[in-house]
């Protein structure tokens, strides 16, 4: 099989197996496979910055709580009939309230590169996860905010039926939305752009692009699929609380893509799945996940600093060598 | 124009003034201030004092980026390119700049022919063709600096500031690159200031030649009064050769 047919028969036998989940495996995987593809689309984006632009963030999460709270915040009963319950509403409110966070907090961190703009993103989730505590009638502080159910393309489901089967379908196709939408940016001129800023800021300045900018592009892309990310989270959690969007939280992500490949596309969406599955069948054995976890991302980026996508891809050439 | 770095007087008191089309070449020993002044020029390193006028306007201090866009391009005398990415690519990350296309988000660059012929024309031109997929951190030497001057020409520039094009580089490229310069000067008047140590390249292509020393222009004049210059023989090409 040539290279591009095998990996469009990989695509649509994942795509298959993807389709038939919730009728073959238990309702708690159905679950924890809907969570891992909130986290995908949230890499993917974090993807966009990190490893095409060549930019380190380590507060990315701020946009993953944006997202969550926007949707939990407009369910608030207070709001009495401006309550939101629309799936496809909330996801708009989010995208827009993630970009306009992206937009007023890239503006000021791509000025920067290096340590200085992980940093910087570090004390912007911080803030925010302060702001989070304090303004406890609009966040409910420590508590967080319930996430009622919402409405799907009009349709209202109970919470068991919801959780563990349409809503599975419902996140499954923005995933494909998002990743396609995705695929095409990263292919494009402005992908290119991207990667020729990540190579060599000083020399795509002299080839006349404004690197500010475009640095100010995909900072603000990647913070709305991670709200995206977040608020599709949100009812599947049912509850948001400031923890979630913290310094801690925004390291996940890192481990993630860098468990996955950041070199590939999609290496960030296999270091979700890989990272929180294994989170939860460690999890099973033992509350020390983080020593197992945190080893194993020692010893990736000891042996396969290229992530797993990077060891299969490497595997692969050599295979293909060994045969001619 | 004057740069001093501390006590280093790199350019000191220095006023060039370039005809559209012409080809000036400056030459001079090392550390006499030649690449400073093609950094003040593109906008690299900011002057201390002096203007810098780009078809008649002042563009002293502006962002490289803005200079660029005004049809001004160079290369590095340090091989400057995206070795992460292939040679094509290079070439079509200056292409699309160029067309401000950079910005376009959803239209496959696979399917824009017309940047993927003008990135495969001028890497012919050059003789990089047979290299075109292969990472330019993984090319020769002789090819890295290539392609650095091919990606200022992607940018079809009114005005070229090539900091030593044909150092590392064979004879028979060396001729190749001088070519390229001298037809592009004449096709399109695109204007050209080179920083060169090879003293045959310098004296059978150029129209003017600056000899630069201690940060101070020695002499000024047509290759064949440079070449009678007791003064520049002394001082320069003495110390080349």
């Amino acid at each position: 099989m040539s290279l591009r047919s095998e990996y469009e028969f990989g695509i649509m036998a994942l795509l298959s197996l993807m389709l038939i989940i919730p009728m073959y495996f238990p309702r708690y995987y159905v679950y924890i496979i809907a969570v891992t593809l909130c986290y995908a689309i949230y890499a993917l984006g974090y993807n966009l910055i990190f490893g095409y632009t060549g930019l380190l963030s380590f507060g990315h999460a701020l946009y993953w709580g944006v997202g969550a709270y926007t949707v939990a915040a407009f369910m608030r009963p207070e709001l009495g009939p401006f309550r939101i319950f629309s799936m496809e509403a909330l996801l708009v409110l989010s995208v827009v309230t993630s970009a306009l966070v992206a937009l007023a907090v890239g503006s000021i961190c791509v000025r920067y590169t290096r340590i200085f703009f992980g940093l910087l993103n570090l004390g912007f989730v911080m803030l925010w996860y302060s702001l989070l505590l304090k303004l406890y009638y609009i966040t409910g502080g420590t508590d967080g905010l319930p996430v009622y159910t919402p409405t799907l393309l009009g349709q209202s489901f109970t919470a068991e039926v919801f959780r563990t089967y349409t809503y599975y379908y419902y996140v499954l196709a923005i995933f494909l939305a998002t990743s396609l939408m995705m695929w095409r940016v990263v292919n494009s001129h402005f992908g290119l752009t991207l990667k020729a800023l990540r190579e060599n800021s000083l020399r795509a300045g002299f080839v006349g692009l404004d690197i500010s900018r475009y640095r100010l592009a995909s900072y603000v892309l990647s913070g709305i699929w991670g709200g995206i990310g977040g608020a599709l989270w949100a009812p599947l959690s049912g509850q948001v609380s400031p923890e979630i969007s913290t310094w801690l939280t925004s390291g996940d992500i890192v481990l993630m893509t860098i468990l996955g490949g950041m070199g590939s596309f999609i290496g960030p969406v296999i270091g979700a799945f890989v990272f929180l599955n294994l989170k939860v069948q460690i999890m099973h054995y033992t509350t020390f996940w983080q020593l197992f976890l945190g080893s194993a991302v020692i010893l990736m980026v000891l042996v396969l600093p290229g992530g797993i996508c990077g060891a299969a891809s490497s595997l692969r050439l050599r295979r293909t060598k060994t045969a001619s | 124009m004057r740069k001093y770095f501390g006590e280093v007087h790199a350019v000191d008191d220095i006023s060039l003034s370039v005809r559209q089309g012409e080809l000036v070449s400056i030459i001079g020993p090392n550390g006499s201030g030649k690449t400073t002044l093609i950094n003040l020029i593109s906008g690299l390193v900011e002057s201390d004092s002096g203007r810098v006028f780009l078809k008649g306007e002042d563009v002293t201090n502006s962002d490289p980026h803005t200079i660029s866009k005004m049809g001004l391009a160079r290369s590095f005398q340090i091989v400057n390119i995206f070795d992460g990415l292939t040679a094509l690519d290079n070439l079509r990350v200056a292409h699309s700049s160029r067309l401000g296309r950079s910005n376009n988000v959803l239209r496959n660059l696979e399917d824009d022919d017309e940047i993927k012929k003008d990135a495969v024309d001028l890497l012919s031109l050059f003789g990089l063709l047979e290299r075109a997929d292969v990472l330019a951190g993984q090319l020769p030497h002789g090819d890295r600096k290539l392609l650095d001057v091919a990606i200022c020409f992607a940018l079809r520039p009114e005005v070229v500031l090539l900091d030593e094009p044909t150092s590392g580089v064979s004879t028979s490229e060396k001729t190749r690159i001088m070519d390229q310069i001298t037809s592009a000067g004449r096709k399109d008047k695109v204007t050209a200031v080179i920083v060169e140590h090879d003293m045959d390249v310098v004296f059978s292509y150029s129209d003017r030649v600056v000899a630069m020393h201690r940060g101070r222009v020695l002499a000024e004049g047509t290759p064949e009064e440079i070449k009678a210059s007791q003064e520049v023989r002394s001082a320069i090409t003495g110390e080349i050769r």
